[in-house]
């Protein structure tokens, strides 16, 4: 192939680009022109010969000169600008990103390209590293592609990383040759050998990343954090940790593309067993059920969440869902070789040809028997590495040593294995929450590498232990940046609205305002939590002239403050709600609007978003009117203090009468709810008392419902089906809506099978009507707590409702099976809630009051949203849950008791307990159960596990559902010095 | 150049006379001058352009796609464009036919094979861009140069996926050359007792008929045939002519060959 150069004019040359794209099979022949340009400047303020040829870009600015001219010395004295590898920030990226490292450094543009495609978060910090440390550690992108000093060809049989590593090298020796005179040395950072011996070879100065970090001053703090790589030169000193044990290779893209399109392998995500954690269960179209992946070498170093290729194991490997209770803490302690390893050396010799028969048999297999398909994982497209929390196992620690040694980290999340680390403070980081970033996973190693990135706190101390949870259910909990700040309006809590809404003056600053209605004559209050501060909702009902009630639900405008496409918006869209934890709030808006501007506080003006309707007696609705508006709330009520206003019968003020009139539809709203099928569903939800004045907690109690939550639940439900189908009218194919599809029977089938055997009730599942019925009629007389139980189990049998644009499912799918309404969305908590954010603005556009931004009318874009939403969404709600769990634990700490808890699950080693008083559930292990383990019986279709008690000669049966009395305690787990909760059966 | 019929019958006259006095004062094997340049559209895998000296052009180009080799049964696909003619005009679905038989014929598909289901389909496409005089045996040459010069992407992934299901995966840069069995085509004109090569158009204006020879690997092979040149003096032909032009293509073809290739 002969490549040309041509000059087009002064300056600019053009060249061809020849590569060839492998996809779906075929081969394209891809041909790209290739412009070269000699403006491109060195970007270094020492340089006085790039100050000639720079030019403007199209926003008429000159490029800015970043990199300083008295750069870092190394510790021989000399001054070094840093040129990365693609590997190194790919690796290193938490380094680069260390305040105490890394000065003045050049990304040369085809090494951030590879980034880019390798992994684009790593590609966006990077970013947002060179755009925001100009000041502090000075990283540029250098355009080594369309200069033409330092663009090279590709030669024959060259491949593409080997000339890529050569365009790296021509740029160090460029940027060595522009600043010679300048006394700056090149100094190119990799960690690919080749690369950096053929730099060397050419006389270029080159450094492994780890021989780099020992030339700065400041060596000794930074070299914890150097990611652990299976490098060539750890390779050689590194035995102890490969031992004889390999996991089996991935296949070739080639297979794994071909496997997929002939139907004999398949793609879906992995979700690690959390009972345990060598179990995995992988969704994959075709199948009715997820199957089942088992032990160690078929998960062959998938992580929970990973995207994955799997292919179905031969029949004779099926088997039932494990029956053991296993964690990756207690699992190989000494890491001993595992015992039923090597038994699964199986020759794998069935064709494709038998493979796609066996297909036919493992779908047929999944909808009888409890035998399920096996599969073993071949590829991994997509790794969900993120940082992780942790802590050092004691045991994995050698407290003699000071210098640096291995050391396993386990982490919080207990479905994923233990990772390996170097450091050298490992006796200081004993008993500390670690964050720690996975880097590789090579196949001679039993546990994934990793490095330190930082120290949280210590174990059990508020800080860490929250800081740790927010990590570990990726919450954004950074102060708000000052570009989102800006956002605010510039009178901060001085703002007001303003008095008369026809005033010409107001009208000037802001023209929309001609179309709010005024509707602070009507006697409008809240209802909320006790203490809440971000009011979203105010209610107000009025009796009309005609018999009928007028009632107005009233949102607060966040939309107001809020436009579209501002970073402030795009702070929110990415936080997408606000996080609740049990001492702490992780707000997605700003404080001054979440607490104040749009919080509707009583008596002062406000401005919200009204959906007023015309009930009659029945709640029936008449008609249904959206408008923005201006209100004044009369009071802000507690539930507990709306609920004695209303029982308060001296009371008959119009705002009282109204309360009550409120009261009174709603429960008919209630009533047609329940009618219609809606759920009745339970969770243990406990709340966290805390000492005010210490904040320590105090003690747990179970949630307590007042007929005024669900006055205003109801109210807000409404509103929102009502939202929903005016969004969808005016947006039939973007209004942002929520689902809640209805659960597969499947999902059910052990529990009902449960219920079967040991209480002769069965759940139906035709429809959720019949399911709210088969729920009321789970009722055991001689236990009230029975009930729940089976509400709170089913819970768990159920879809996680979720977030989508109208677009993407058919009308019909649009139904929430949980409310039992046809549409709905989320209008009423725009404060705490993105989609809110989305409904409110859709809603507007709906009414003409301004015209909807293009982001919400965009498919693709919609899809983002939703899909982050309801990550968040999910995210937030686990987080708060684990804050719960913590700070019971730490009220149980003080308070060890008996309570009464039930068996809802039996394994072959233990069974799981839930003790509804602190809505807490357990493992109670085998071993704490009996003192003769090999006594033990169990049977899975009884769902009994039978053992002789401690200290006791007579057996005993614990079957599912059993009430039985437990201690429990808070324990710390000496391995993992975690605090959980202990149960033991008493 | 349209001819009187005194001049026609002129230059008949020349051409049948032994040796034949053909008007450019070429012997009866000798060939016209021609330049080929190859390799000259980067987005195709393989091109050629042809030029005679008397003004005839020609462009070829080759791409390639791959293909389920149960899906598709024919691996060639010629299609011809001659400027000024229609696409259903008789010549250019002659010369299309002839094309699209001679190559599916001589070339051994197998030798464009990847793994046990997949090969290259090739696609060539011929522009004539101006003719003087029958194009066939300037096509000929063009599609051999292109073909000679062409450049498939190279396959990394296994070549045996019969058991084990893989899609085929090439190299992101490299090339490797095509392997193949090219034909080429010579149209003799027929004068009389003489057979002559090449024929001007203003030679096969007057020729009394045609003969297509193909050569393929290292022999004259099928088809053969004859090829009217023009309506007014084509008459039948006599099988001395045939073996003769046989004869004459036999010593020809290797020199032709070998100046293409140079």
């Amino acid at each position: 192939m002969v490549l040309r150069r041509k000059r087009l004019s002064e300056g600019l040359t053009v060249t061809q680009k020849v590569f060839v794209r492998s996809r779906n099979g075929g081969a394209t022949k891809i041909v790209r022109e290739h412009y070269l340009r000699n403006d491109i400047p060195c970007l270094s303020r020492a340089c006085k010969k790039c100050i000639h040829i720079v030019v403007p870009d199209a926003k008429n600015e000159l490029p800015n000169f970043v990199l300083s001219e008295s750069p870092q010395k190394l510790t021989d004295g000399r001054k070094h600008y840093v040129v990365l590898d693609a590997n190194i920030v790919l690796q290193a990226i938490d380094l680069l990103e260390n305040p105490e490292c890394f000065f003045d450094v050049i990304v040369p543009q085809i090494a951030l390209d590879e980034i880019r495609n390798v992994s684009y978060p790593i590609y966006t910090r990077l970013r947002a590293l060179c755009r925001d440390s100009n000041d502090s550690k000075r990283v540029v992108v250098f355009h080594n592609e369309f200069n033409e000093n330092t663009y090279v060809e590709r030669q024959p049989d060259e491949t593409i990383n080997d000339r890529n590593d050569r365009a790296i090298r021509r740029t160090c020796s460029w940027y060595a040759d522009h600043l010679k005179e300048d006394e700056i040395n090149i100094l190119l950072v990799t960690n690919d050998r080749g690369n950096l011996e053929r730099a060397i070879e050419e006389g270029l100065e080159a450094k492994s990343l780890a021989d780099y970090i020992d030339l700065l001053p400041q060596s000794d703090h930074i070299k914890d954090a150097l990611p652990n790589m299976d490098t060539f030169a750890s390779r050689d000193k590194d035995v102890e940790a490969r031992s004889e044990f390999k996991f089996p290779d991935y296949y070739s893209t080639a297979r794994v593309m071909g496997g997929i399109k002939s139907g004999v392998l398949y793609q879906g995500s992995v979700q690690i067993s959390e009972y345990n954690f060598l179990e995995g269960l992988v969704s994959l179209p075709n199948f009715s059920k997820p199957v089942l992946i088992l032990g160690q070498k078929n998960l062959n170093r998938a992580f929970n969440g990973d995207q994955v290729v799997v292919e179905l194991l031969p029949q004779s490997e099926w088997k039932a869902p494990s029956t053991v209770a296993l964690d990756s803490e207690h699992f190989d302690v000494n890491d001993n070789p595992d015992a039923d390893e090597g038994q699964n050396d199986r020759e794998d010799e069935i064709s494709d040809k038998q493979r796609r028969l066996l297909v036919q048999d493992a779908i047929q297999t999944q909808k009888s028997g409890r035998i399920q398909p096996t599969a073993r994982v071949v590829s991994i497209t997509r790794r969900s590495w993120r940082q992780y929390v942790g802590q050092l196992a004691t045991n994995s620690v050698d407290l003699q040593n000071g210098g640096t040694q291995n050391a396993f980290v386990i982490l919080m999340d207990k479905c994923l294995p233990k990772i390996r680390i170097r450091t050298r403070r490992a006796r200081e980081l004993l008993n500390k929450r670690i964050v720690i970033a996975v880097d590789s996973w090579p196949d001679a190693y039993k546990y994934p590498l990793g490095h330190f990135v930082r120290e949280l706190g210590e174990v059990e101390s508020v800080e860490a232990e929250t800081e740790a949870l927010l990590l570990e259910h990726n919450v954004e909990y950074q102060p708000f940046s000052k570009r989102v700040l800006e956002c605010l309006p510039g009178e901060g809590s001085n703002w007001k609205a303003p008095e008369n809404i026809s005033d010409p003056d107001a009208i000037t600053k802001d023209p929309l305002l001609a179309k709010r209605r005024d509707l602070r004559d009507k006697l409008i209050c809240s209802i909320d939590p006790p203490g809440c501060v971000d009011i979203d909702d105010a209610l107000h009902a009025k009796q009309l002239p005609n018999g009928n009630w007028e009632v107005g639900v009233h949102i607060a405008d966040v939309t107001h403050f809020v436009k579209a496409n501002t970073p402030l918006d795009a702070e929110g869209a990415s936080r997408s709600t606000s996080v609740y934890l049990v001492d702490k709030r992780i707000d997605m808006l700003p404080m001054l609007l979440g607490t104040n501007l749009c919080s509707l506080k009583p008596y002062v003006d406000r401005y919200a978003f009204s959906v007023l309707w015309e009930l009659d007696d029945n709640a029936n609705i008449v008609s249904v009117d959206f408008t923005k508006s201006v209100i004044r709330s009369r009071e802000a009520f507690s539930y507990e203090q709306a609920q004695m206003q209303i029982d308060d019968q001296s009371r008959t003020d119009e705002l009282t009468q109204g309360m009550r009139a409120l009261l009174q539809l709603s429960i008919k709203l209630k009533q047609q709810r329940l009618d219609a099928g809606a759920l009745n569903l339970a969770s243990p939800e406990v709340k966290v008392h805390m000492d005010s004045e210490t904040s320590d907690p105090g003690e747990v109690e179970v949630k307590k419902l007042l007929a005024t939550n669900s006055l205003v639940e109801e109210f807000m439900l409404l509103a929102n089906q009502s939202v929903a189908r005016k969004i969808y009218d005016a947006f039939p194919q973007t209004a942002m809506l929520r689902r809640h599809a209805a659960p597969p029977a499947t999902n059910f089938e052990n529990l009902n099978e449960m219920l079967q055997l040991r209480k002769g009730m069965s759940i139906s599942t035709e429809s959720s009507k019949a399911l709210a019925a088969s729920l009321d009629r789970c009722v055991d007389p001689s236990d009230p707590y029975f009930n729940t139980l089976v509400r709170i189990i089913s819970t768990r049998c159920m879809m996680a409702a979720q977030y989508f644009y109208s677009g993407a499912y058919s009308y019909a799918d649009y139904r929430h099976y949980g409310l039992a309404v046809g549409i709905y969305t989320h209008f009423t908590s725009p404060i705490r809630r993105y989609c809110d954010v989305v409904a409110h603005r859709q809603l507007a556009g709906a009414i003409g009051y301004e015209p909807l931004d293009l982001t919400h009318r965009d498919k693709n874009k919609m899809e983002f949203l939703c899909r982050n939403m309801n990550k968040k969404h999910r995210n937030a709600q686990f987080a708060g849950r684990a804050s719960i769990e913590y700070y019971v634990g730490q009220v149980m700490r003080n308070n060890e008791s008996v309570e009464t808890g039930y068996v809802i699950r039996v394994f072959h080693n233990g069974i799981v307990v839930l003790v509804p008083k602190f809505g807490v559930e357990g493992l109670i292990r085998l071993e704490n159960l009996t003192d003769d383990e090999q006594a033990a019986e169990f049977k899975a279709e009884e769902f009994k596990l039978s053992f002789k008690p401690k200290g006791s000669e007579s057996p005993k049966d614990i079957f599912v559902f059993d009430k039985v009395n437990v201690q429990v305690k808070s324990v710390l787990d000496p391995v993992t010095s975690k605090r959980k909760t202990q149960l033991l059966l008493r | 150049m349209v001819m009187s019929l005194t001049e026609k019958r002129y230059l008949q006259e020349c051409l049948i006379s032994k040796p034949p006095l053909r008007p450019d004062g070429r012997n009866d094997d000798q060939f016209r001058p021609i330049e080929v340049f190859t390799d000259f559209l980067p987005t195709s895998n393989g091109s050629s352009k042809i030029v005679a000296s008397d003004g005839t052009e020609c462009v070829v180009s080759v791409k390639s796609k791959v293909v389920d080799r149960s899906l598709e049964d024919d691996l060639i696909v010629v299609d011809v464009d001659i400027t000024g003619r229609r696409d259903d005009s008789p010549l250019v679905q002659e010369i299309a036919s002839i094309l699209n038989r001679v190559l599916l014929l001589q070339i051994d598909q197998e030798q464009l094979r990847l793994t046990q289901k997949y090969s290259f389909k090739l696609y060539i496409d011929v522009l004539v861009l101006s003719s003087y005089s029958h194009p066939l045996t300037l096509i000929s040459f063009a599609i051999y140069s292109a073909l000679n010069s062409t450049q498939l992407p190279t396959l990394i992934s296994s070549e045996d996926d019969l058991d084990v299901a893989e899609l085929p995966t090439f190299h992101d840069y490299d090339m490797s050359k095509l392997n193949i069995d090219i034909p080429i085509m010579f149209t003799l004109a027929v004068c009389g007792q003489n057979v002559i090569v090449d024929p001007a158009s203003s030679e096969s204006d007057v020729a009394s008929n045609g003969i297509l020879v193909t050569w393929c690997k290292g022999k004259v092979g099928a088809p053969i045939r004859t090829l009217s040149l023009n309506e007014e003096y084509t008459r039948g032909i006599h099988p001395d002519r045939l073996a003769e032009s046989i004869r004459l293509i036999e010593i020809l073809a290797p020199k032709v060959l070998q100046a293409l290739d140079g």
